[in-house]
């Protein structure tokens, strides 16, 4: 037996293990923690009144601040009674109930978006299907900030929606700063989602169910009522809760399209972080985050109630787009296809069109190239303080490399932390995976006033430069995609391959090296083009980070350009896609590749 | 990274004895191993059988030290294997479902577990391989994916791979498991082949009590988590301890009695209301009014097709006759207790059927 090496490879594991703990600490919990403590501590001393100036005031609570806001409980019956009196007219929100409110509108017109599209998907066979259901998963990877961008140009006054409409003697109509627009938007992340969702659950019906439904008598319909349908419901509901956990805490979108007037409670924080006021933007913060959890505790609870394996099942036939006999019934079905073919495409391609188009127009709609020139203009001549397109790429560019070397490595042993059974192994799913559920706000918020601003630990000042805090963030908001990549392809790897290898003489850690990472090599390929992704699209966190600096990247130059005017952030826009759409060709790339080199091996 | 093995990796040169000492694994509330103690000779081939569910894998898994044990030891050779890692036990494992890394060539594979020791007897790791193949009887294959092979050949494979690095002690999980019958019998004379000229310890694992008595040494039949009864296949058949082994291994009929009276070597039971008259070995010392539980192996029961004088006589009824080719199954119903004898030909309808008090043997007294 030999020392030295063999003692580091032998806890290696454990090693991994604690860095990654470590880091999580260092880059997650403490900067979050540091946010909640904030919230309740005002001029050095504990207290709520934060709390209880929020829950109590209109503009947040709207209606329930009568009741909260009472000061006694008769006064609250009392306010209580006043208003049933009124018979609840005409009643405020507030913006903890309006971001509650758009949420519940925005997973209405998900579901009704996403399910049409489980339907093709799961039932129809035609060239492409494969291709559109590898592509739902696109819009969680895309720039948040560049869909609004998006939208912006659609929905805008001289938008393609307009001229579209006005070409056709309608219009015009103005959808921007709209509750409408932000719904859409959201429907355009979330459908996607629901529409996977729902796909997967309806593929895996067992058509010799259905079979023995209809031949014990129950009608096609009957059959999709007691058979199908029960199968998918939890789908759908998995679904809707996660978009509208998403949607709860849907910053980029809401901030680019909902104007002044239109604000949810992210937003708002935002808007307390840029006046300086950290105390509510905390308080606020934490009233978020604790609805938010409590929401991703019953999705969790819901979906651990809800798992099933199901393998080797018979899969339904699908049937052909186009029918080689055409009946009421089949002309029927293709008609609804091709309506929702044609509220898909604006709905998805739409946007991104009109980006593209708006980037390449003048606003009466003549070909320019325009502002394009601007952006090289402003990189030549621009001052200091104005925000230059070069820096903003590079600087997208570095810290994507620098989330990928981050949340790669962390990513990949939690899955495998995570995926081995040990005490405890529950305990540090939830932990690895709370990233998921606190907003990059919160993060940010938290590295700002922690390390960037300085602390003081033992005597010792820590100060982290915001680049590295930005990283941080993205790091620690882009591995958990990392392990949800990772962790499937690990857990139903065979455990006797893993326990062949040990027996001829491999230690735990050459097991990974030699067998379990070549055989789950796609998924990290897969992850690392997700924190990749993630890390050029991120908003959120860096928003926060960057103010005031030169760190910023391509969303925060686009957000800066789009408060000014539309196109330069369309061009922008564009830009940011082609830098991502590249990203991840080269990634694929450069994993196919060694995807081959570990299949040669 | 070489030779970080405690035990050596020789080519069956070294003693390899294998001993359980009280050993128990216990999930939570359920015992899965309960103070199981057995011991395993040198070259030996030492087969554990039971039903699903007796504690056999995970035994073997103990063995291999892909789980540790609550409570007892474990040692090779004496020494004490308790937090001795997998790659540092010196144990070939093979599994059901072959596990060959699906990314590697059928060489490769079998190459893998000389990244980390020599081949034995100082060839290089090529000729090592080659070697193998041959003995598996697969020579020239080395190139394939094993998903090309079938299932036979990549058990072959991972047999040999197993093999490859020299291992003390070889051990088998239900190999067999997942291919057809006639596929089945080749390669267990294969295997007991390939054992008996290395010469290596084996622990063999299978639910199959066919099996188990054929490729054995000696066999031990789990059951519940315990041991029932550690002996040779022989003696497993012929004379089982408990009830359990008389009706777990091979077809039999169990008959439960009072003792009336007792002669030197023989004794005189009534069984229901019939009085049988069973052989009385060494082992057991009778009395008068002791009940006994005794067995007859079907092929022991003779079906009478004449009057007879025979001491043993039982009168019963043909429930169902299955014909299975070189002999009948038939199932009768005695005394509201069911009968099973093996004949050439189906039978039907009632028949009187006679054994030899030396063929009964007692499972147990009380």
């Amino acid at each position: 037996m030999s020392a030295g090496g063999s003692w580091v490879e032998k806890h290696l594991l454990t090693l991994c293990a604690i860095a990654t703990t470590g880091l999580l600490v260092l880059l997650f919990f403490y900067p979050v923690s540091t946010v909640f403590v904030e919230a309740v501590r005002v001029d050095g001393a504990f207290s709520l009144s934060a709390f209880v100036e929020i829950l109590t005031d209109e503009f947040y609570v709207g209606e329930l601040a009568s009741i909260t806001g009472a000061g006694s409980l008769t006064a609250a019956i009392d306010a209580l009674i006043q208003r049933a009196a009124a018979g609840f007219a005409d009643p405020r929100m507030g913006v903890i109930g309006f971001t509650a409110y758009q949420a519940a509108l925005s997973t209405l017109l998900s579901v009704a978006i996403g399910l049409p599209a489980a339907w093709i998907l799961a039932r129809f066979e035609f060239r492409g299907r494969k291709t559109i259901r590898s592509l739902t998963i696109l819009p969680f990877v895309l720039p948040s900030i560049m869909v609004a961008v998006g939208f912006v140009a659609t929905f805008g006054a001289n938008g393609t929606l307009n001229r579209a409409l006005g070409l056709v003697g309608l219009g015009p109509t103005n959808l921007l700063f709209t509750l409408h627009a932000i719904v859409i938007a959201h429907a355009f992340y979330n459908a996607p989602l629901i529409a996977r969702i729902t796909t997967a659950a309806w593929e895996s019906v067992d058509a010799r169910a259905i079979e023995t439904a209809r031949s014990l008598g129950a009608s096609p319909w009957r059959a999709f009522y007691d058979v199908v349908f029960p199968q998918l419901k939890p789908a759908i509901v998995m679904g809707a809760t996660l978009t509208f956990i998403f949607t709860f805490a849907s910053f980029p979108i809401v901030l680019a399209l909902g104007g002044y007037q239109l604000a949810t409670i992210e937003v708002f924080i935002y808007r307390q972080l840029t006046n300086l006021n950290y105390t509510e933007a905390a308080a606020l913060a934490t009233i978020e985050l604790v609805i938010s959890l409590g929401l991703l505790y019953a999705y969790l609870r819901y979906e651990d109630a809800q798992r099933t394996l199901r393998r080797g099942i018979h899969t339904q036939p699908r049937r052909q787009l186009i029918p080689t006999a055409w009946s009421l019934k089949t002309v029927f079905t293709r008609i609804s296809v091709a309506g929702y073919t044609v509220v898909a495409l604006l709905v998805f391609v739409g946007p991104i069109a009109s980006m593209i188009i708006a980037s390449l127009t003048t606003s009466d709609g003549s070909f320019t190239l325009s502002h394009y020139q601007f952006l090289l203009e402003r990189q030549t001549t621009g001052a200091s303080f104005q925000v230059r397109p070069l820096p903003a790429i590079r600087n997208s560019l570095i810290f994507a490399v620098g989330t990928l070397a981050i949340a790669l490595p962390m990513g990949v042993v939690v899955s495998i932390l995570t995926t081995r059974q040990y005490r405890g192994r529950k305990v540090m799913d939830a932990i690895a995976m709370a990233p998921l559920a606190v907003s990059g706000i919160i993060v940010g918020l938290g590295l700002l006033r922690g390390l960037v601003f300085g602390v003081e630990i033992a005597g010792w000042r820590i100060a982290v430069a915001g680049s590295l805090a930005i990283v941080a963030a993205h790091a620690v908001s882009a591995y958990p995609f990392v392990t949800r990549n990772v962790t499937p392809g690990l857990a139903s790897l065979d455990r006797t391959l893993i326990e062949s290898a040990r027996s001829l003489g491999a230690t735990r850690v050459r097991t990974v090296i030699d067998i379990e990472l070549p055989l789950v090599w796609t998924g990290v390929v897969a992850g690392a083009a997700f924190a990749f992704a993630i890390s050029i699209g991120e908003f959120n966190s860096t928003i926060v980070l960057a103010t005031g600096s030169g760190e910023y990247t391509m969303p925060v130059a686009i957000e800066r350009y789009l408060g000014r005017r539309l196109g330069p952030a369309t061009a922008m826009g564009c830009i940011l896609l082609v830098v991502t759409a590249l990203s991840f060709v080269i990634i694929e790339r450069f994993g196919g590749d060694a995807e081959q080199r570990g299949g040669g091996l | 990274m070489r030779n970080n093995a405690v035990v050596d990796y020789d080519d069956g040169g070294t003693m390899t004895t294998i001993e359980l000492d009280t050993i128990s694994k216990r999930y939570g509330e359920t015992t899965a191993v309960d103070e199981i103690s057995l011991q395993v000779s040198d070259g030996e081939f030492f087969t554990l059988v039971g039903p699903s569910g007796c504690g056999k894998t995970t035994t073997l898994r103990l063995i291999a030290g892909f789980e540790s044990q609550t409570s007892g030891a474990i040692r090779f050779d004496g020494r004490e294997m308790t937090g001795v890692p997998p790659e540092e036990r010196g144990v070939g494992v093979v599994f059901q479902n072959y596990a060959l890394f699906p990314h590697m060539t059928v060489a490769k594979n079998i190459a893998y577990g000389l990244r980390f020791t020599d081949p034995p007897g100082g060839v290089s790791v090529g000729d090592r391989v080659t070697e193998l193949l041959e003995l598996v009887d697969l020579p020239g294959m080395g190139d394939r994916d094993p998903e090309a092979l079938s299932g036979g050949q990549q058990q072959r494979v991972a047999l040999a791979r197993a093999l490859a690095p020299g291992p003390d002690l070889l051990l088998l999980d239900e190999p067999m498991s997942a291919l057809d019958a006639q596929l089945r019998e080749q390669l267990r004379v294969q295997i007991k082949q390939i054992q008996s000229e290395l010469g290596i310890t084996t622990v063999y694992v299978t639910h199959d009590q066919e099996e188990a008595l054929s490729i054995s040494d000696r066999v031990a039949v789990l059951n519940g988590g315990g041991v029932e009864q550690i002996a040779t296949p022989q003696t497993i058949y012929r004379e089982p301890q408990t009830p359990f082994v008389a009706n777990f291994i091979g077809d039999n009929n169990l008959f439960t009695g009072t003792v009336e009276q007792v002669a030197a070597g023989t004794a005189r039971v009534s069984v229901a209301q019939t009085v049988v008259h069973i052989g009385v070995s060494a082992d057991h010392s009778l009395t008068t009014g002791d009940r006994v539980t005794f067995c007859i192996r079907p092929e022991q029961l003779q079906v009478q097709t004449q009057e007879t004088t025979a001491t043993n006589q039982l009168v019963a009824s043909v429930v169902e006759s299955e014909f299975l080719g070189e002999t009948t199954r038939v199932h009768l119903t005695w005394e509201k207790q069911e009968l099973r004898l093996r004949t050439t030909d189906p039978l039907a309808g009632e028949v009187t059927v006679t054994f030899a008090p030396e063929h009964a043997h007692i499972v147990t007294v009380n």
